[in-house]
């Protein structure tokens, strides 16, 4: 059994939602849009998902800002005894900025992006679960207290040429980092004082890495524009520590590990297309693919993904704008089986809708957005060979601006 | 009077058909363009429009002195105002002075400064070359070269952009994008030249602008003829930042012919012109 697993096996807790590519949307229009956004691009958000679209970003100097508010819930059918366990996490901060200016003949951009983000901060009580035990005694309180914090940045330049009028390509350099800390407390009492369990993990990852992405834009005829945009992370360095201390009835067992090995990523490529109907309707779709990746060493085995978004912008006047969108979250481990040695810790599918709102001046512009995703699929977070159905819910609120010089 | 209708009429009619091929390519060529980004003039705009070009202006004079003839300055501004009367921007004063130096070039800033060089001047045979220079400077203005490229706009006070900036953490941000713009127009003047399409608009507008004001719509041309026989250092700007002489010269002749303007008898005011030139030295 691998360190990592050590930390879940009493009770599996998932370091923030690893199990899934497309967590967060980002940027002001395309997450109204539900990130259909690779054959658009047009503007400072596009710097995220396909550099190429700059080139037709109409203003000089644009930037753009994007402050959300996030909240995932996860609820594990009968995973305590008979009863369900909500995990919630929640987060607010600004996930995108950025900035696109002519360079000459080229157009030269500088984004900020946190693509994941995740803040769960926990602690329930819970008397006499059901069916939970210790040394054979059943458990008259069981509390957990966890505090999970993950988070993903990406930062870096793009640069973006136009090739023909009809075709543009450009690059992205992000310097990519993950930030991940959990600390979990769990303690099982019974009638008998000398007969408790205890489990006290602490748990940190640090990757640095980049991110270059490439991408083209292609318009074949008038008002239809197609995109292509590859991306893949490559760690320059990892660090990953963990400790458990096991105690069972007043015998302790502290394990430790430190991990210098670095974490392999899937290749993303996204695809899109755009069709400009009218100067007042557009219309999106987006299919981005992930492919199967293995970290034995970290007990990942990760499957390949492809998700699918579509999206729609109309303009009700020159100052209101509304948009919509559906995207898929699938998610990127395989069936949960019963073993508790090879089972991923979930399974589940998400699926979601966006809208947002904005409405300009000449200059600027402030939109309103609002996403909600919902999945069912099935868990296997405790020891032994119970599986859980799994529910979750999530949903964000943005307000975001962007300016025009 | 009669002749000089005809004249206005063809003129006029040119200056419709020439741009309206123009409009049908913007169109196509903007489809990625939405709609709330279409062009929305405001009076802050014009505002704008004017304070930058008064700094480019301002530029332009930090490089040459001006020439200190006030007679031909009022001969000049008096040449230059008839022409803008004939133009689609009356909220616009135009402002006309000539420049110290032997250089042979003609500029133009947002907002209605317009310049010539003591060596354009001395290449001229009549008025109506003056005129043609003057026009295609105007129509630089008019047609909003500068502006557009730079997109230079108005400051927006609305309370959907002081949102904006709250939510953005935006500070002061359009006045260094004011500063960048002064130096990349500055740039197009004298280094880069304005966009080609946009040199063969303001060649096509200027001879139009010079017919419907009454003058000979060939002036430019002739000009242009006879300053392209020149080398050395007083044609290096023009040379750098404009398309070659022979090109623009067929260019306008083909319109001229087009349109029937090389048949139609347009004033020259020769002896009034070398009457005022008598102060160029």
């Amino acid at each position: 059994m691998c360190f990592f697993s050590l930390i879940a096996m009493s009770f599996g807790i998932g370091y923030a939602d690893e199990f899934h590519y497309n967590n967060l949307l980002i940027g002001d229009r395309a997450s109204g849009m539900g990130g259909a956004y690779t054959a658009i691009s047009d503007d400072a958000s596009g710097l995220y998902y396909n550099p190429a679209g700059i080139v037709y970003s109409s203003g000089r100097n644009l930037s753009a800002s994007v402050n959300a508010y996030y909240n995932l819930t996860k609820t594990y059918n009968n995973a305590i005894g008979s009863s369900d366990w909500v995990r919630t996490s929640s987060s607010l901060l600004p996930n995108y900025f950025g900035i696109v200016q002519p360079l000459g003949k080229y157009k030269f951009g500088f984004s900020y992006a946190v693509s994941d983000s995740a803040q769960e901060d926990q602690d329930q009580t819970f008397s006499n679960p059901p069916g939970m035990t210790v040394g054979g005694l059943p458990v008259t309180q069981y509390v957990i207290n966890f505090n999970n914090q993950n988070a993903t940045y990406n930062v870096g330049p793009s640069l973006a040429a136009e090739v023909t009028s009809k075709l543009a390509v450009g690059a992205t350099l992000y310097f990519y980092q993950k930030n991940n800390q959990f600390i979990l407390n769990e303690i099982k009492t019974t009638a008998v004082n000398t007969q408790y369990f205890q489990n006290n993990a602490y748990y940190t990852r640090e990757e640095n890495g980049i991110r270059p992405m490439l991408g083209v834009m292609w318009s074949p005829i008038d008002k239809l524009s197609l995109g292509v945009a590859v991306s893949q992370v490559y760690l320059l360095s990892s660090k990953t520590y963990g400790q458990q201390n096991l105690v069972t009835s007043g015998t302790a067992t502290l394990s430790q590990f430190h991990v210098t090995d670095k974490r392999k990523y899937p290749l993303q490529v996204r695809a899109g297309a755009a069709y400009f109907a009218t100067k007042n309707w557009l219309l999106s779709a987006d299919a981005s693919y992930y492919s199967k990746v293995e970290n034995p060493t970290f007990g990942e085995s990760n499957v390949s993904v492809t998700n699918i978004a579509l999206g729609t912008e109309y303009y009700l006047s020159n100052a209101w704008a509304f948009r919509g969108g559906l995207f898929t979250n699938m998610a990127n481990t395989p069936a949960v089986t019963t073993d508790p040695n090879t089972s991923p810790e979930e399974h589940v599918n998400i699926f979601g809708g966006s809208a947002s709102i904005s409405t300009f001046t000449r200059n600027t512009s402030v939109t309103l957005g609002a996403s909600m995703s919902s999945g069912k699929g099935q868990a296997h977070i405790t020891g032994g060979t119970g599986i859980q159905d799994l529910q979750t819910q999530g949903w964000t609120v943005s307000l975001s601006s962007t300016y025009s010089y | 009077m009669r002749g000089q209708y005809s004249i206005r009429w063809f003129a006029l009619v040119a200056a419709v058909w020439l741009a309206a091929p123009g409009i049908a390519q913007a169109a196509e060529e903007n489809w990625r363009q939405r709609t709330s980004m279409g062009e929305v003039v405001t009076t802050t705009d014009i505002a704008a429009e004017i304070e930058f070009g008064r700094e480019v202006a301002a530029r332009i004079l930090g490089r040459y002195s001006v020439y200190d003839k006030p007679a031909l300055i009022k001969y000049v501004n008096l040449v230059g105002l008839t022409l803008a009367q004939n133009t689609n921007r009356p909220e616009l004063e135009f402002h006309f002075t000539i420049l110290n130096t032997s250089d042979i070039n003609a500029y133009a800033a947002p907002g209605g400064y317009v310049f010539i060089t003591k060596g354009a001047l001395g290449f001229m045979k009549d008025e109506a070359e003056l005129a043609g220079v003057l026009a295609h400077e105007i129509a630089h203005v008019t047609e909003k070269h500068v502006v557009k490229e730079l997109a230079i706009k108005g400051s927006d006070d609305s309370a959907t952009s002081s949102i904006a900036r709250i939510v953005g953490g935006s500070s002061d941000s359009a006045r260094a994008a004011f500063a960048q713009a002064v130096d990349k127009a500055v740039g197009m003047l004298f280094k880069d030249g304005y966009k080609r399409e946009d040199e063969a608009q303001a060649d096509k507008t200027a001879v139009a602008v010079s017919a419907l004001a009454g003058y000979d719509a060939g002036g430019l041309a002739r000009y242009l003829e006879r300053i392209s026989t020149i080398k050395g250092s007083a044609v290096e700007v023009i040379d750098r930042t404009h398309p070659p002489f022979g090109a623009r010269i067929a260019a306008i002749k083909d319109m001229m012919s087009a349109e029937g303007l090389g048949s139609v008898e347009g004033r020259k005011s020769k002896e009034r012109f070398v009457e005022a030139m008598k102060d160029l030295k």
